[in-house]
């Protein structure tokens, strides 16, 4: 059980970094093409670097199926497998949620703003995740010796 | 398809782009409002207004219609950000450059006009508006063969330079359109090459006409002397068309065109062959060359019905005339005869 809680904080970690990279390849993308936000997502979302990312594809999904964008996006998100938190999901939604909603000046500083969010919020998670991963698997340890003890 | 039942498309094509909780509100005008109304206004305080030529018919609470303002519900701030946003197709970024010159191009050829509060960047230039208080909804409407009975008037030697002069709203896109396309079908015996560059979008859509075919290579959202220079470099073409010529760049594209064997066939505002003269672009397109005639269309009351059609040598001749009097403008001692009027209704 340890290893799990320690796998799932790893996984998160992994998240929010590849949110992270997106979130910087949008913006670029976004400054260069000014494309509109289904055809940024369609441009991105097929990289293998963003394979992780389910809610890429998903939201690509209900935009398909008629859905408009900021809504699709924010369904997907809030609905995708990765163990993100709360507020993990409220931050990614919110950044793509705001995309076609102004000029691209305005809509780069919020990108920018929400990258830095992020990578602040991974800032915040890689140490608490790293000692936490190390408790887990020790109580982890600690619980399975007792249960063998238990038995013998 | 029926004319009018395709002018009734085109408004519901319009009034799609706004948005469901904007197309209930029109729900109940009649089909044959629908195939007259030109213009849906949207202001901030006021009514939803719909224009059909000079006439004006406002939308009620119910979603019906009334002769007047009164009573009738007006739009919050908050419906003109919601048309806009959904107008742009949720991208406003992606209609930056549009919304800089003050209007959207949107499916079909119909173009939204933006009034607002403008903004400009460090260099003094106009970037975007911002605080929408009127969208101006125009419709654009298919005449298909409206310039077919006047092919032989404004092309009586085969293909060459044309240069179409109306007010705002007498029909020159519409007839600019077809004239492109009855040239690319063979209406003066061959199927000519032509392009169409066409910056907003207004001049290659058919407004109601889901299965518009347009038989010409179009460049779309280019400013036009960038587009004639692109055409004229790679796309081989007999004559290049485009809509309300100008600047001083788009003068010296025509120039360039023209030495390179490609005519251009253009519009410019202009009512009147004095008017056309007055204007500095007037004047300098018509001493370019590049057009043999210029005709003159007969206004808003009868839109794409040509007035007249002038030599462009006895126009700047009399201008040359006026100007040794030292009087500005066209005097009329030298017109041509113009064909029937009624030969030349669509």
């Amino acid at each position: 059980m340890g290893l799990v809680v320690s796998h799932r904080l790893t996984q998160r970690l992994c998240a929010l970094e590849t949110a992270l990279r997106f979130f910087r390849a949008l913006r670029q993308e976004l400054s260069y093409s000014m494309a509109p936000p289904p055809e940024l997502l369609r441009a991105l979302a097929a990289r293998p670097e963003y394979a992780g990312a389910d809610y890429l594809g998903s939201a690509l999904e209900r935009i398909k199926h008629g859905e408009a964008f900021p809504e699709a996006w924010r369904a997907a998100v809030e609905d995708t497998a990765l163990p993100l938190t709360g507020e993990d999901r409220m931050l990614i939604a919110r950044a793509g949620e705001r995309l076609g909603t102004s000029d691209l000046e305005s809509q780069l500083s919020c990108l920018s703003h929400d990258i830095e969010q992020i990578g602040l919020t991974l800032d915040e998670a890689r140490p608490r995740q790293q000692e936490r991963a190390k408790l887990a698997r020790t109580l982890g340890g600690l619980c399975g010796a007792f249960f063998v003890i238990l038995i013998i | 398809m029926g004319q009018q039942n395709r002018h009734a498309l085109a408004f519901d094509e319009v009034v799609s782009e706004l948005g469901e909780t904007f197309q209930k509100r029109f729900f109940a005008v009649p089909g044959p409002v629908k195939e007259s109304v030109r213009e849906i206004r949207l202001r901030e305080g006021a009514p939803i207004k719909l224009t059909m030529g000079s006439d004006a018919r406002y939308i009620t609470g119910s979603g019906g219609l009334a002769n007047s303002p009164a009573g009738c519900p007006p739009l919050a701030r908050s419906d003109l950000e919601t048309a806009l946003y959904l107008i742009c197709d949720r991208a406003i970024h992606t209609h930056q450059r549009e919304l800089a010159e003050g209007y959207v191009s949107l499916r079909g050829g119909h173009r939204a006009g933006i009034a607002g509060t403008a903004v400009y960047d460090g260099q003094g230039i106009l970037k975007s508006f911002r605080n929408v208080t009127s969208i101006v909804l125009r419709i654009a409407r298919d005449f298909t063969g409206v310039s077919r009975s006047s092919l032989p008037l404004l092309f009586p030697d085969g293909l060459s330079g044309l240069l179409l002069a109306g007010a705002p709203g007498s029909g020159k896109t519409t007839l600019l359109r077809d004239i492109a396309i009855q040239l690319s079908s063979g209406a003066l015996g061959s199927h000519l090459n032509l392009v169409l560059v066409d910056e907003r979008g207004e001049l290659s859509a058919r407004g109601g006409v889901s299965d518009a075919f347009c038989p010409c290579d179009v460049i779309r959202g280019c400013k036009k002397g960038d587009g004639i220079l692109s055409a004229v470099r790679s796309l081989s073409p007999d004559a290049v068309v485009c809509d309300e010529i100008g600047s001083r760049a788009d003068v010296d594209a025509v120039r360039w065109a023209l030495g390179c064997g490609v005519s251009v066939i253009t519009s410019i505002h202009a009512s009147s062959p004095g008017e056309l003269l007055s204007r500095p672009a007037g004047r300098l397109l018509l001493e370019t060359g590049a057009f043999p005639r210029a005709a003159f269309l007969a206004g808003v009351g009868a839109p794409s019905v040509i007035k007249e059609v002038t030599g462009s040598d006895v126009l700047l001749e009399s201008a040359r005339r006026c100007s040794d009097r030292g009087e500005l403008g066209w005097d009329g001692s030298c017109r041509l005869p113009s064909a029937d009027p009624a030969a030349l209704r669509a």
